[in-house]
């Protein structure tokens, strides 16, 4: 189990962006944390990773303070940019004793990426693709998505929509934020709302749909509408 | 170390054509500069004879000769700006990571072990820059020098022997412990740039400019107040003074490195 507890943050002398937030993460399910922009979702997300600071809080991956267990793919590219696929790849070899070149191979065939293309001059759907190449090819239980779907075709939204229902996601949890929650409603297990720095609502979907009779999305506008 | 080892290959390799052409730059300039030399110091022998309708000898003593320590006189200004190229680069191998076209300090900061070896390999990039520098500019010089020679005629060139003018020598001085010295220095240097551009990114704006200040101030207030307990209680040796100064300087070393590993480990911000 993915916990967070009590996540604080503030930037400068601003509003806090997280003023206390605590959920968890079951292995081998999907959670989707789902707020207006500037909510937190990605501070969250890299607070969990360790790349912004907090001002209070902890996060343990079944009982321990350890990143290493969690792989991480960010909206953005972050293999340098001179490098092609193929450079990143044998990187990502080099440096990570957890990667899985047989995965990333075989995903590397579903997306139809070519070793030999520059990593920056991919158009904007190949490079989330071989962002989430370079998350799924790492042995880990956990895996943290940063908006997979902002800015992608319907085609590429539906590729990697089938990666969540395959069996690259056996026995992983999933923590993603996303505000395109439409094409994947049906795949999520759980969704936390987030508002003003603050858990304002937590479902297990199928519950949600029993006890409020509303998708996903019904209840996202209801949560920010009202 | 594999991890370390490999990450400093990368440090370089990301910046190794503007650094070679960087170096290849300079040298190319300093050479030119003493062909040009060479050249105009003749063609002002040359037209001072049919001006003033002297003997060559006549018109030489007039103009006088050339030395190898006027002729490289503007090496200094060459050098400063490879100072000034390396005291930039120091900076931006830490921002290319933020501010590039990817954003490759999530990968960084991601890696598995400690974010030391991050620190570590960019330090290391930069000191091989640095050396490499500094023995290229050496290398660059004797190569001038033998040009100098060949291509000067005998009655045009003051005689000396690898005559470097007074600030070039204390650049390269060919005393291996003043060679050290300029090293660590550099290499201070760095580890303090590297200190201020980690306290930026970690605290960011208003709060991550204070900071830089507030260390400005902090080793510019410890180095002058060192300087001047020591000249005035006057009860120290000069060997005494030295022996302090450079206690001072690891110490100051040491605390750089230390406080930009922890800045690393837990306050620095993609």
């Amino acid at each position: 189990m993915l916990e967070v507890h009590g996540l604080k943050k503030r930037y400068g002398r601003k509003k806090p962006i997280l003023e206390g937030v605590s959920f968890s993460v079951r292995p081998d399910s999907i959670t989707c944390l789902i707020g207006l922009n500037g909510e937190g979702k990605s501070t969250i997300l890299k607070a969990i990773m360790g790349l912004v600071p907090v001002d209070a809080g902890t996060v343990l991956v079944d009982g321990e303070v350890s990143r290493e267990k969690i792989a991480f793919v960010p909206d953005l590219q972050t293999m340098p940019g001179y490098m092609t696929i193929g450079d990143a790849l044998l990187y990502m070899s080099d440096y990570y004793p957890d990667w899985n070149p047989k995965v990333a191979e075989e995903l590397m065939g579903l997306f139809k990426l070519l070793t030999t293309d520059k990593i920056l001059e991919l158009s904007k759907g190949n490079q989330a693709k071989f962002s989430l190449v370079l998350g799924f090819a790492l042995d880990r239980p956990y895996l943290l998505l940063d908006e997979p779907f902002a800015g992608i075709d319907l085609f590429t939204k539906e590729q990697i929509a089938w990666i969540f229902s395959s069996h690259y996601m056996e026995g992983r949890g999933i923590l993603m934020t996303t505000h395109e929650i439409v094409e994947i409603e049906h795949l999520i297990d759980r969704v936390v709302f987030l508002q003003d720095g603050r858990i304002i609502d937590e479902h297990d979907t199928e519950e949600m749909r029993e006890v409020y009779g509303k998708s996903v999305q019904d209840r996202m506008r209801e949560v920010y509408q009202r | 170390m594999k991890q370390y080892l490999m990450l400093t290959n990368e440090e370089l390799k990301r910046s190794w054509k503007i650094i070679i052409s960087v170096i290849l730059a300079m040298a190319s300039i300093e050479i030119l500069i003493i062909v040009g030399r060479v050249i105009y110091h003749e063609r002002q022998v040359q037209e001072y004879m049919s001006y003033a309708k002297l003997s060559e000898t006549d018109a030489i003593d007039t103009i006088g000769k050339l030395s190898y320590e006027q002729a490289s006189s503007y090496f200094i200004y060459i050098i400063l700006i490879g100072v000034a190229l390396v005291l930039l680069y120091a900076v931006q191998i830490w921002y290319r990571d933020w501010l590039g076209e990817s954003k490759y300090i999530y990968r960084l900061l991601l890696l598995p072990g400690s974010r030391a070896k991050i620190f570590f390999a960019k330090w290391t990039a930069l000191a091989l820059v640095i050396v490499s520098f500094i023995g290229l500019q050496w290398a660059v010089i004797q190569l001038s020098y033998v040009i100098f020679n060949w291509m000067i005629k005998d009655d045009y060139r003051a005689k000396s022997s690898l005559g470097l003018s007074r600030s070039l020598k204390q650049l390269y001085t060919m005393n291996l412990v003043d060679v050290l010295v300029i090293v660590m220095l550099a290499l201070f240097i760095v580890s303090f740039l590297f200190m201020l551009v980690l306290l930026e990114r970690s605290y960011r704006k208003t709060k991550g400019l204070l900071f830089v200040v507030l260390e400005v101030i902090a080793i510019v207030v410890i180095m002058m107040g060192g300087v001047y307990i020591i000249e005035t209680l006057d009860i120290f040796l000069s060997q005494e003074i030295s022996a302090i100064m450079i206690a001072l300087f690891v110490l100051y070393f040491i605390y750089t490195i230390w406080k930009s590993l922890r800045l690393l480990k837990w306050k620095i911000s993609v």
